[in-house]
Protein backbone atom coordinates (compact mmCIF):
# COMPACT_ATOMS: atom_id res chain seq x y z
CA UNK A 1 0.00 0.00 0.00
CA UNK A 2 1.52 3.54 -1.03
CA UNK A 3 0.07 6.75 -0.47
CA UNK A 4 0.23 10.92 -0.60
CA UNK A 5 -1.67 11.31 2.20
CA UNK A 6 0.18 13.13 5.53
CA UNK A 7 -1.95 12.75 8.15
CA UNK A 8 -0.56 9.99 10.63
CA UNK A 9 -3.54 7.51 10.13
CA UNK A 10 -5.35 6.80 7.22
CA UNK A 11 -8.42 4.81 6.41
CA UNK A 12 -10.53 3.26 3.37
CA UNK A 13 -13.57 1.36 3.46
CA UNK A 14 -13.65 -1.64 1.42
CA UNK A 15 -17.44 -3.09 1.36
CA UNK A 16 -18.18 -3.57 4.83
CA UNK A 17 -14.87 -3.11 6.25
CA UNK A 18 -12.82 -0.34 6.94
CA UNK A 19 -8.86 -0.48 6.31
CA UNK A 20 -7.24 1.93 9.30
CA UNK A 21 -3.12 2.56 8.55
CA UNK A 22 -0.59 3.91 10.24
CA UNK A 23 0.93 5.94 7.75
CA UNK A 24 4.43 7.07 8.68
CA UNK A 25 6.67 4.52 5.91
CA UNK A 26 9.51 6.17 5.63
CA UNK A 27 9.78 5.27 9.76
CA UNK A 28 8.36 2.40 9.97
CA UNK A 29 5.34 4.03 11.39
CA UNK A 30 7.03 4.32 14.43
CA UNK A 31 4.34 5.55 16.60
CA UNK A 32 3.94 9.24 18.01
CA UNK A 33 1.56 10.49 20.00
CA UNK A 34 -0.23 12.46 17.18
CA UNK A 35 -0.72 9.16 15.62
CA UNK A 36 -2.19 7.77 19.05
CA UNK A 37 -4.56 10.75 19.35
CA UNK A 38 -5.64 10.14 15.55
CA UNK A 39 -6.08 6.03 15.69
CA UNK A 40 -8.39 6.62 19.19
CA UNK A 41 -10.30 9.24 16.98
CA UNK A 42 -10.93 7.47 13.88
CA UNK A 43 -11.29 3.62 15.53
CA UNK A 44 -14.14 5.25 18.50
CA UNK A 45 -16.11 6.70 15.13
CA UNK A 46 -15.48 3.74 13.51
CA UNK A 47 -17.44 1.63 15.92
CA UNK A 48 -20.11 3.69 15.69
CA UNK A 49 -20.83 4.03 11.72
CA UNK A 50 -23.36 1.41 10.95
CA UNK A 51 -21.83 0.71 6.94
CA UNK A 52 -18.92 -0.57 9.16
CA UNK A 53 -19.17 -4.19 10.39
CA UNK A 54 -15.08 -5.05 10.55
CA UNK A 55 -11.94 -3.36 10.99
CA UNK A 56 -8.51 -3.89 9.72
CA UNK A 57 -5.61 -2.86 11.08
CA UNK A 58 -1.99 -2.26 9.55
CA UNK A 59 0.26 -0.81 8.65
CA UNK A 60 1.14 1.97 5.42
CA UNK A 61 4.69 0.26 3.72
CA UNK A 62 6.99 -2.76 4.99
CA UNK A 63 6.04 -2.71 8.82
CA UNK A 64 3.11 -2.73 10.78
CA UNK A 65 4.73 -0.51 13.91
CA UNK A 66 8.22 -0.89 14.65
CA UNK A 67 7.73 0.88 18.18
CA UNK A 68 7.44 4.18 20.32
CA UNK A 69 8.56 7.65 18.42
CA UNK A 70 10.70 8.10 21.94
CA UNK A 71 11.90 11.39 20.16
CA UNK A 72 9.89 13.71 22.67
CA UNK A 73 9.56 11.57 25.97
CA UNK A 74 13.01 12.19 27.55
CA UNK A 75 11.49 15.72 27.84
CA UNK A 76 8.12 15.05 29.64
CA UNK A 77 8.59 14.61 33.39
CA UNK A 78 5.63 16.60 35.21
CA UNK A 79 4.13 13.56 36.27
CA UNK A 80 0.47 14.82 35.96
CA UNK A 81 1.40 14.92 31.61
CA UNK A 82 3.14 11.74 32.08
CA UNK A 83 -0.13 10.63 33.78
CA UNK A 84 -2.29 12.10 31.19
CA UNK A 85 -0.33 10.67 28.86
CA UNK A 86 -0.62 6.92 30.03
CA UNK A 87 -4.35 7.35 30.09
CA UNK A 88 -4.54 7.92 26.74
CA UNK A 89 -2.95 4.95 25.62
CA UNK A 90 -5.07 3.16 28.00
CA UNK A 91 -8.29 4.77 26.41
CA UNK A 92 -6.59 3.51 22.93
CA UNK A 93 -6.77 0.36 24.22
CA UNK A 94 -10.05 0.33 25.47
CA UNK A 95 -11.27 1.30 22.39
CA UNK A 96 -9.94 -1.39 20.60
CA UNK A 97 -10.71 -4.35 23.37
CA UNK A 98 -14.18 -3.21 24.27
CA UNK A 99 -14.87 -1.44 21.39
CA UNK A 100 -18.47 -2.94 19.39
CA UNK A 101 -16.95 -4.31 16.14
CA UNK A 102 -14.18 -6.95 15.50
CA UNK A 103 -10.92 -5.87 14.45
CA UNK A 104 -8.47 -7.58 12.56
CA UNK A 105 -4.50 -6.83 12.15
CA UNK A 106 -2.73 -7.39 9.47
CA UNK A 107 1.10 -7.43 10.05
CA UNK A 108 4.11 -7.16 7.88
CA UNK A 109 7.75 -6.77 9.10
CA UNK A 110 8.44 -4.92 12.83
CA UNK A 111 6.15 -5.24 15.33
CA UNK A 112 7.63 -3.94 18.28
CA UNK A 113 6.53 -2.47 21.23
CA UNK A 114 3.30 -0.88 20.92
CA UNK A 115 3.55 -2.97 17.26
CA UNK A 116 2.97 -5.74 19.35
CA UNK A 117 0.89 -4.46 22.00
CA UNK A 118 -1.59 -3.28 18.95
CA UNK A 119 -1.36 -7.04 17.77
CA UNK A 120 -2.45 -8.50 21.20
CA UNK A 121 -5.18 -6.37 21.17
CA UNK A 122 -6.88 -7.05 17.96
CA UNK A 123 -9.86 -10.29 17.88
CA UNK A 124 -7.93 -11.50 15.10
CA UNK A 125 -4.18 -11.19 13.94
CA UNK A 126 -2.30 -12.40 10.24
CA UNK A 127 1.03 -11.60 10.36
CA UNK A 128 3.69 -12.40 7.41
CA UNK A 129 6.07 -15.66 8.31
CA UNK A 130 9.03 -12.90 8.74
CA UNK A 131 7.04 -10.18 10.47
CA UNK A 132 9.01 -9.93 13.85
CA UNK A 133 7.61 -9.35 17.51
CA UNK A 134 9.38 -8.14 20.61
CA UNK A 135 8.57 -6.68 23.75
CA UNK A 136 10.65 -3.58 24.01
CA UNK A 137 9.49 -1.83 26.93
CA UNK A 138 12.28 -2.92 29.42
CA UNK A 139 14.42 -1.10 27.40
CA UNK A 140 13.35 1.75 27.72
CA UNK A 141 12.79 1.56 31.00
CA UNK A 142 8.99 1.48 30.98
CA UNK A 143 6.13 -1.52 32.15
CA UNK A 144 4.59 -3.50 29.28
CA UNK A 145 1.15 -1.09 27.91
CA UNK A 146 -1.57 -0.39 25.40
CA UNK A 147 -3.11 -3.64 27.30
CA UNK A 148 -0.37 -5.67 26.97
CA UNK A 149 -0.67 -7.09 30.60
CA UNK A 150 -3.82 -8.01 30.08
CA UNK A 151 -3.65 -8.79 26.22
CA UNK A 152 -0.35 -10.97 26.04
CA UNK A 153 -1.07 -13.64 29.34
CA UNK A 154 -4.36 -13.79 28.01
CA UNK A 155 -3.49 -14.78 24.22
CA UNK A 156 -0.10 -16.71 25.26
CA UNK A 157 -0.24 -17.92 28.84
CA UNK A 158 1.45 -16.72 31.73
CA UNK A 159 4.52 -18.07 31.56
CA UNK A 160 5.61 -17.30 27.92
CA UNK A 161 4.41 -13.64 28.36
CA UNK A 162 6.95 -13.37 30.98
CA UNK A 163 9.29 -14.42 29.23
CA UNK A 164 8.76 -12.32 26.23
CA UNK A 165 8.06 -9.04 28.69
CA UNK A 166 10.86 -9.50 30.80
CA UNK A 167 13.67 -10.82 27.79
CA UNK A 168 12.29 -8.79 25.07
CA UNK A 169 13.74 -12.04 22.84
CA UNK A 170 12.19 -11.56 19.01
CA UNK A 171 9.90 -14.01 17.81
CA UNK A 172 8.67 -14.30 14.29
CA UNK A 173 5.43 -15.41 12.10
CA UNK A 174 5.33 -19.12 13.03
CA UNK A 175 6.46 -19.05 16.46
CA UNK A 176 3.81 -16.14 17.13
CA UNK A 177 1.16 -18.11 15.48
CA UNK A 178 2.18 -21.05 17.34
CA UNK A 179 2.39 -19.59 20.81
CA UNK A 180 -1.15 -18.07 19.45
CA UNK A 181 -0.08 -14.23 19.07
CA UNK A 182 -0.78 -14.95 15.26
CA UNK A 183 -4.03 -16.72 14.70
CA UNK A 184 -2.67 -17.09 10.63
CA UNK A 185 0.77 -16.70 9.53
CA UNK A 186 0.79 -16.30 5.60
CA UNK A 187 3.45 -15.39 3.27
CA UNK A 188 5.14 -11.91 3.04
CA UNK A 189 3.09 -9.21 1.29
CA UNK A 190 0.13 -11.15 1.83
CA UNK A 191 -0.90 -10.01 5.41
CA UNK A 192 -3.58 -7.18 4.46
CA UNK A 193 -4.91 -9.57 1.74
CA UNK A 194 -5.58 -12.60 4.08
CA UNK A 195 -7.05 -9.99 6.52
CA UNK A 196 -9.56 -8.77 4.27
CA UNK A 197 -10.70 -12.51 3.46
CA UNK A 198 -11.04 -12.90 7.19
CA UNK A 199 -12.87 -9.61 6.93
CA UNK A 200 -15.68 -10.55 4.57
CA UNK A 201 -16.78 -13.49 6.67
CA UNK A 202 -16.89 -12.03 9.84
CA UNK A 203 -18.92 -9.58 7.96
CA UNK A 204 -21.33 -11.44 7.08
CA UNK A 205 -22.12 -12.42 10.90
CA UNK A 206 -25.30 -10.85 12.71
CA UNK A 207 -23.82 -7.41 14.10
CA UNK A 208 -25.66 -6.94 17.34
CA UNK A 209 -24.37 -10.65 18.22
CA UNK A 210 -21.24 -10.12 17.19
CA UNK A 211 -20.90 -6.71 18.89
CA UNK A 212 -22.56 -8.58 22.53
CA UNK A 213 -19.75 -11.41 22.21
CA UNK A 214 -17.12 -8.53 21.86
CA UNK A 215 -18.72 -7.02 24.81
CA UNK A 216 -18.93 -10.28 26.87
CA UNK A 217 -15.60 -11.84 26.63
CA UNK A 218 -13.94 -8.24 27.82
CA UNK A 219 -14.74 -10.13 31.52
CA UNK A 220 -16.71 -13.42 30.59
CA UNK A 221 -13.53 -14.85 31.15
CA UNK A 222 -12.39 -13.59 34.98
CA UNK A 223 -14.35 -16.22 36.51
CA UNK A 224 -16.83 -18.68 35.91
CA UNK A 225 -19.66 -17.09 37.56
CA UNK A 226 -19.32 -14.37 35.01
CA UNK A 227 -19.19 -16.45 31.72
CA UNK A 228 -22.72 -17.82 33.32
CA UNK A 229 -23.90 -14.49 33.74
CA UNK A 230 -22.88 -12.66 30.46
CA UNK A 231 -24.85 -15.99 28.81
CA UNK A 232 -27.81 -15.25 30.79
CA UNK A 233 -27.89 -11.58 29.86
CA UNK A 234 -27.08 -11.49 26.27
CA UNK A 235 -28.39 -14.32 24.89
CA UNK A 236 -32.22 -13.35 25.59
CA UNK A 237 -31.42 -9.79 24.09
CA UNK A 238 -29.67 -11.25 20.78
CA UNK A 239 -33.25 -13.26 20.57
CA UNK A 240 -35.17 -10.16 19.88
CA UNK A 241 -32.95 -9.17 16.98
CA UNK A 242 -34.40 -9.91 13.56
CA UNK A 243 -31.15 -11.09 12.84
CA UNK A 244 -32.13 -13.88 15.15
CA UNK A 245 -35.17 -14.87 13.78
CA UNK A 246 -33.93 -14.46 9.95
CA UNK A 247 -31.16 -16.83 10.81
CA UNK A 248 -33.72 -18.95 12.15
CA UNK A 249 -35.90 -19.00 9.56
CA UNK A 250 -32.93 -18.96 6.41
CA UNK A 251 -32.12 -22.70 8.58
CA UNK A 252 -35.77 -23.46 8.37
CA UNK A 253 -35.99 -22.42 4.06
CA UNK A 254 -32.71 -23.85 3.59
CA UNK A 255 -30.62 -20.53 2.17
CA UNK A 256 -28.06 -18.17 3.33
CA UNK A 257 -29.48 -15.29 5.90
CA UNK A 258 -29.23 -11.95 5.58
CA UNK A 259 -28.40 -10.02 8.33
CA UNK A 260 -28.95 -6.09 8.35
CA UNK A 261 -27.51 -5.59 12.48
CA UNK A 262 -31.27 -5.21 14.13
CA UNK B 1 25.15 -25.12 64.30
CA UNK B 2 25.56 -28.50 63.36
CA UNK B 3 24.94 -29.38 59.43
CA UNK B 4 21.90 -32.34 59.92
CA UNK B 5 22.76 -34.85 57.05
CA UNK B 6 19.15 -34.93 56.64
CA UNK B 7 17.71 -31.60 56.73
CA UNK B 8 17.56 -29.04 53.55
CA UNK B 9 19.66 -26.45 54.19
CA UNK B 10 19.40 -22.88 51.79
CA UNK B 11 22.64 -21.56 50.57
CA UNK B 12 22.74 -18.43 48.82
CA UNK B 13 25.74 -17.39 46.56
CA UNK B 14 26.10 -14.14 44.75
CA UNK B 15 28.44 -13.94 41.57
CA UNK B 16 28.33 -10.17 40.51
CA UNK B 17 24.26 -8.73 39.95
CA UNK B 18 23.13 -12.66 40.35
CA UNK B 19 22.28 -14.34 43.14
CA UNK B 20 21.64 -18.12 43.17
CA UNK B 21 20.02 -20.15 45.96
CA UNK B 22 20.57 -23.22 46.06
CA UNK B 23 18.22 -25.90 48.07
CA UNK B 24 21.07 -28.01 49.70
CA UNK B 25 19.68 -31.62 50.92
CA UNK B 26 20.65 -34.37 49.34
CA UNK B 27 19.92 -36.88 51.66
CA UNK B 28 16.03 -36.19 50.63
CA UNK B 29 16.26 -34.84 47.18
CA UNK B 30 16.38 -31.00 48.70
CA UNK B 31 12.58 -32.06 50.30
CA UNK B 32 11.63 -28.81 52.59
CA UNK B 33 11.15 -29.10 55.91
CA UNK B 34 9.82 -26.37 58.35
CA UNK B 35 13.13 -25.11 59.14
CA UNK B 36 14.43 -25.02 55.69
CA UNK B 37 10.84 -23.17 54.56
CA UNK B 38 11.52 -20.43 56.65
CA UNK B 39 15.15 -20.15 55.60
CA UNK B 40 14.02 -19.84 51.93
CA UNK B 41 11.51 -17.67 52.33
CA UNK B 42 13.97 -15.24 54.58
CA UNK B 43 16.61 -15.94 51.81
CA UNK B 44 14.24 -14.92 48.96
CA UNK B 45 13.16 -11.94 50.94
CA UNK B 46 17.01 -10.66 51.00
CA UNK B 47 18.13 -11.26 48.24
CA UNK B 48 14.60 -9.16 46.40
CA UNK B 49 15.78 -6.00 48.53
CA UNK B 50 19.76 -6.52 47.77
CA UNK B 51 20.26 -3.49 45.65
CA UNK B 52 23.24 -5.01 43.56
CA UNK B 53 21.27 -7.99 42.67
CA UNK B 54 19.76 -8.02 39.88
CA UNK B 55 18.52 -11.32 38.49
CA UNK B 56 17.82 -14.56 41.19
CA UNK B 57 18.68 -18.21 40.15
CA UNK B 58 16.65 -20.87 42.63
CA UNK B 59 18.11 -23.93 42.04
CA UNK B 60 19.13 -27.30 43.61
CA UNK B 61 22.22 -29.41 44.86
CA UNK B 62 23.49 -32.79 44.21
CA UNK B 63 21.27 -32.89 40.54
CA UNK B 64 17.56 -32.56 42.11
CA UNK B 65 16.30 -29.74 42.10
CA UNK B 66 13.43 -30.19 45.33
CA UNK B 67 11.11 -33.48 45.90
CA UNK B 68 8.72 -31.08 47.62
CA UNK B 69 7.86 -30.69 51.33
CA UNK B 70 9.64 -33.10 53.90
CA UNK B 71 7.01 -35.44 55.13
CA UNK B 72 8.68 -37.38 57.82
CA UNK B 73 6.94 -34.93 60.27
CA UNK B 74 3.49 -34.97 58.46
CA UNK B 75 2.18 -37.27 61.15
CA UNK B 76 2.38 -34.73 63.68
CA UNK B 77 0.39 -32.64 61.62
CA UNK B 78 -2.15 -30.11 63.22
CA UNK B 79 -4.56 -28.42 61.41
CA UNK B 80 -3.01 -25.00 62.77
CA UNK B 81 0.49 -26.41 61.45
CA UNK B 82 -0.63 -27.30 58.68
CA UNK B 83 -2.13 -23.45 57.84
CA UNK B 84 1.23 -22.29 58.87
CA UNK B 85 3.26 -24.57 56.33
CA UNK B 86 1.07 -23.69 53.28
CA UNK B 87 0.94 -19.94 54.33
CA UNK B 88 4.92 -20.26 53.85
CA UNK B 89 4.57 -21.76 50.88
CA UNK B 90 2.05 -19.22 49.50
CA UNK B 91 4.39 -16.36 50.86
CA UNK B 92 7.37 -18.16 48.91
CA UNK B 93 5.49 -18.49 45.76
CA UNK B 94 4.47 -15.05 46.13
CA UNK B 95 7.71 -13.59 46.50
CA UNK B 96 8.86 -15.12 43.37
CA UNK B 97 6.10 -14.35 41.21
CA UNK B 98 5.45 -10.49 42.57
CA UNK B 99 9.12 -9.99 43.56
CA UNK B 100 11.25 -7.29 42.40
CA UNK B 101 13.71 -8.92 40.54
CA UNK B 102 13.64 -11.72 37.57
CA UNK B 103 13.89 -15.33 39.18
CA UNK B 104 15.07 -18.16 36.44
CA UNK B 105 14.90 -21.64 37.87
CA UNK B 106 17.47 -24.27 37.22
CA UNK B 107 15.78 -27.74 37.21
CA UNK B 108 17.25 -31.47 37.19
CA UNK B 109 16.23 -34.38 38.35
CA UNK B 110 13.37 -34.57 40.36
CA UNK B 111 10.59 -31.57 40.48
CA UNK B 112 7.79 -33.33 42.99
CA UNK B 113 5.11 -31.65 44.12
CA UNK B 114 6.11 -28.45 45.97
CA UNK B 115 9.19 -28.46 43.64
CA UNK B 116 7.13 -28.26 40.93
CA UNK B 117 5.18 -25.36 42.36
CA UNK B 118 8.11 -23.40 43.35
CA UNK B 119 9.92 -23.94 40.12
CA UNK B 120 6.71 -22.71 38.13
CA UNK B 121 6.45 -19.78 40.33
CA UNK B 122 9.62 -18.52 38.82
CA UNK B 123 9.19 -16.28 35.68
CA UNK B 124 11.42 -18.71 33.53
CA UNK B 125 12.10 -22.56 34.09
CA UNK B 126 15.47 -23.97 32.94
CA UNK B 127 14.74 -27.94 32.49
CA UNK B 128 17.05 -30.97 32.46
CA UNK B 129 15.82 -32.99 28.80
CA UNK B 130 15.50 -35.81 31.76
CA UNK B 131 14.32 -33.80 34.83
CA UNK B 132 11.38 -35.40 36.20
CA UNK B 133 8.38 -33.10 37.36
CA UNK B 134 5.14 -34.49 39.51
CA UNK B 135 2.24 -32.75 41.07
CA UNK B 136 2.26 -35.75 43.02
CA UNK B 137 -0.23 -34.39 45.87
CA UNK B 138 -3.54 -35.76 44.33
CA UNK B 139 -1.92 -39.38 45.44
CA UNK B 140 -1.99 -38.12 49.01
CA UNK B 141 -5.52 -36.57 49.06
CA UNK B 142 -4.35 -33.16 49.17
CA UNK B 143 -4.57 -30.20 46.64
CA UNK B 144 -2.08 -28.60 45.13
CA UNK B 145 -0.49 -25.52 47.15
CA UNK B 146 2.46 -23.47 46.85
CA UNK B 147 0.00 -21.11 44.36
CA UNK B 148 0.07 -24.14 42.11
CA UNK B 149 -3.47 -23.46 41.74
CA UNK B 150 -2.96 -20.05 39.56
CA UNK B 151 0.81 -20.62 38.34
CA UNK B 152 -0.17 -23.98 36.25
CA UNK B 153 -2.89 -22.99 34.73
CA UNK B 154 -1.79 -19.81 34.14
CA UNK B 155 1.21 -21.30 32.34
CA UNK B 156 -0.41 -24.48 30.78
CA UNK B 157 -3.80 -23.70 30.28
CA UNK B 158 -7.09 -24.71 32.30
CA UNK B 159 -7.58 -27.84 30.15
CA UNK B 160 -3.83 -29.32 30.92
CA UNK B 161 -3.63 -27.91 33.97
CA UNK B 162 -6.93 -30.00 35.20
CA UNK B 163 -5.52 -32.95 33.39
CA UNK B 164 -2.11 -32.75 35.16
CA UNK B 165 -3.49 -31.98 38.47
CA UNK B 166 -6.01 -34.84 38.50
CA UNK B 167 -3.79 -37.71 37.44
CA UNK B 168 -0.40 -36.71 39.32
CA UNK B 169 1.42 -37.83 35.88
CA UNK B 170 4.85 -37.30 35.80
CA UNK B 171 6.50 -35.52 32.54
CA UNK B 172 10.38 -34.88 31.86
CA UNK B 173 11.94 -31.66 31.00
CA UNK B 174 10.66 -32.45 26.90
CA UNK B 175 7.29 -32.80 28.05
CA UNK B 176 7.53 -29.50 30.16
CA UNK B 177 8.79 -27.42 27.22
CA UNK B 178 6.24 -28.49 25.25
CA UNK B 179 3.18 -28.20 27.80
CA UNK B 180 4.99 -24.60 29.05
CA UNK B 181 5.83 -25.46 32.57
CA UNK B 182 9.60 -25.13 31.44
CA UNK B 183 11.24 -21.96 29.05
CA UNK B 184 14.07 -23.40 27.99
CA UNK B 185 15.35 -27.34 28.00
CA UNK B 186 19.19 -28.36 27.75
CA UNK B 187 20.93 -31.54 28.52
CA UNK B 188 21.55 -32.80 31.91
CA UNK B 189 23.75 -30.77 34.09
CA UNK B 190 24.00 -27.85 32.34
CA UNK B 191 21.26 -25.83 33.11
CA UNK B 192 22.93 -23.68 35.88
CA UNK B 193 24.62 -22.30 32.84
CA UNK B 194 22.22 -21.62 30.82
CA UNK B 195 20.29 -20.13 33.78
CA UNK B 196 22.87 -17.72 34.25
CA UNK B 197 23.39 -16.36 30.39
CA UNK B 198 19.58 -16.05 30.69
CA UNK B 199 19.82 -14.18 33.70
CA UNK B 200 22.75 -12.32 33.11
CA UNK B 201 20.72 -11.11 30.17
CA UNK B 202 17.54 -10.15 32.19
CA UNK B 203 20.05 -7.92 34.72
CA UNK B 204 20.07 -5.58 32.02
CA UNK B 205 16.92 -4.10 32.30
CA UNK B 206 15.35 -1.31 33.89
CA UNK B 207 15.07 -2.24 37.61
CA UNK B 208 11.97 -0.52 38.65
CA UNK B 209 10.57 -1.11 34.97
CA UNK B 210 11.14 -4.94 35.74
CA UNK B 211 9.76 -4.48 39.47
CA UNK B 212 6.73 -2.80 38.35
CA UNK B 213 5.87 -5.41 35.18
CA UNK B 214 6.59 -8.42 37.63
CA UNK B 215 4.55 -6.80 40.21
CA UNK B 216 1.82 -5.61 37.22
CA UNK B 217 1.66 -9.41 36.12
CA UNK B 218 1.01 -10.83 40.04
CA UNK B 219 -1.53 -8.31 41.46
CA UNK B 220 -2.43 -6.07 39.32
CA UNK B 221 -4.49 -8.21 36.31
CA UNK B 222 -7.41 -9.36 37.35
CA UNK B 223 -9.30 -7.85 35.16
CA UNK B 224 -8.61 -5.76 31.70
CA UNK B 225 -10.06 -2.82 33.27
CA UNK B 226 -7.23 -3.76 36.37
CA UNK B 227 -4.54 -4.74 33.96
CA UNK B 228 -5.00 -0.96 32.45
CA UNK B 229 -5.06 1.15 35.44
CA UNK B 230 -1.88 -0.98 36.51
CA UNK B 231 -0.50 0.63 33.37
CA UNK B 232 -1.77 4.47 34.42
CA UNK B 233 -0.41 3.90 37.89
CA UNK B 234 3.28 2.92 37.19
CA UNK B 235 3.90 4.33 33.82
CA UNK B 236 4.35 7.88 34.56
CA UNK B 237 6.28 7.35 37.71
CA UNK B 238 9.38 5.31 35.93
CA UNK B 239 8.52 8.28 33.34
CA UNK B 240 9.74 10.40 35.27
CA UNK B 241 12.07 8.16 38.33
CA UNK B 242 15.58 8.38 36.74
CA UNK B 243 17.70 9.88 33.83
CA UNK B 244 16.60 8.65 30.79
CA UNK B 245 17.69 5.24 29.04
CA UNK B 246 20.36 5.77 27.06
CA UNK B 247 17.74 4.03 24.44
CA UNK B 248 16.17 6.66 24.46
CA UNK B 249 18.16 9.59 23.70
CA UNK B 250 19.68 7.29 20.61
CA UNK B 251 16.51 7.11 19.21
CA UNK B 252 16.00 10.82 18.94
CA UNK B 253 18.64 10.47 16.13
CA UNK B 254 17.22 7.56 15.00
CA UNK B 255 14.85 9.14 13.19
CA UNK B 256 16.56 10.50 9.66
CA UNK B 257 19.95 8.04 9.99
CA UNK B 258 19.21 4.08 10.94
CA UNK B 259 17.46 1.47 9.53
CA UNK B 260 14.42 0.16 11.17
CA UNK B 261 16.70 -2.91 12.62
CA UNK B 262 17.90 -0.54 14.51
CA UNK B 263 14.45 0.05 16.52
CA UNK B 264 14.50 -3.46 17.38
Amino acid sequence: MSNQNNASVIVRNQDATAIVALNNAKCGNLFSEQMQFELTCILQQLMHEDAVRVIVLTGIGDDFCAGDDLAHVAQLIDPILLRDKAQARARLARVIWTGSKPVIAAVEGCAIGTGMALTALSDIAIGARNAVFSCTHLDTGLVPDAGLLWTLPQKIGAGKARQLMLTGEHIYGEEACRLGLLNTVCEPGKALECALDEAQRLARLPPVTLMLLKGALVNAMNSVDAAVRHEVDLNPLARTTHDHKEAVMAFMEKRKPQFRGE
Amino acid sequence: MNKDLNKTEIQVNREGELAIITLNGPETRNALDAQARIALLANVHSVMRESRVRAVILTGAAGHFCAGSDVSQATHNTIQRGRRHLTEFGDIARELLGGCKPVVSAVEGIAYEAGLSLAVACDLVVTARDARFCPVLARTDLVPDTAALWTLVRKVGSARARQLLALAREFDGQEALELGVASHLTEPGNTLEMAKDIALRMATKSPMAVAMTKAALTFRCATFGDSLQAEVDYQPLLGCSVEPHPKVQASSTWRDSQSLGAQA
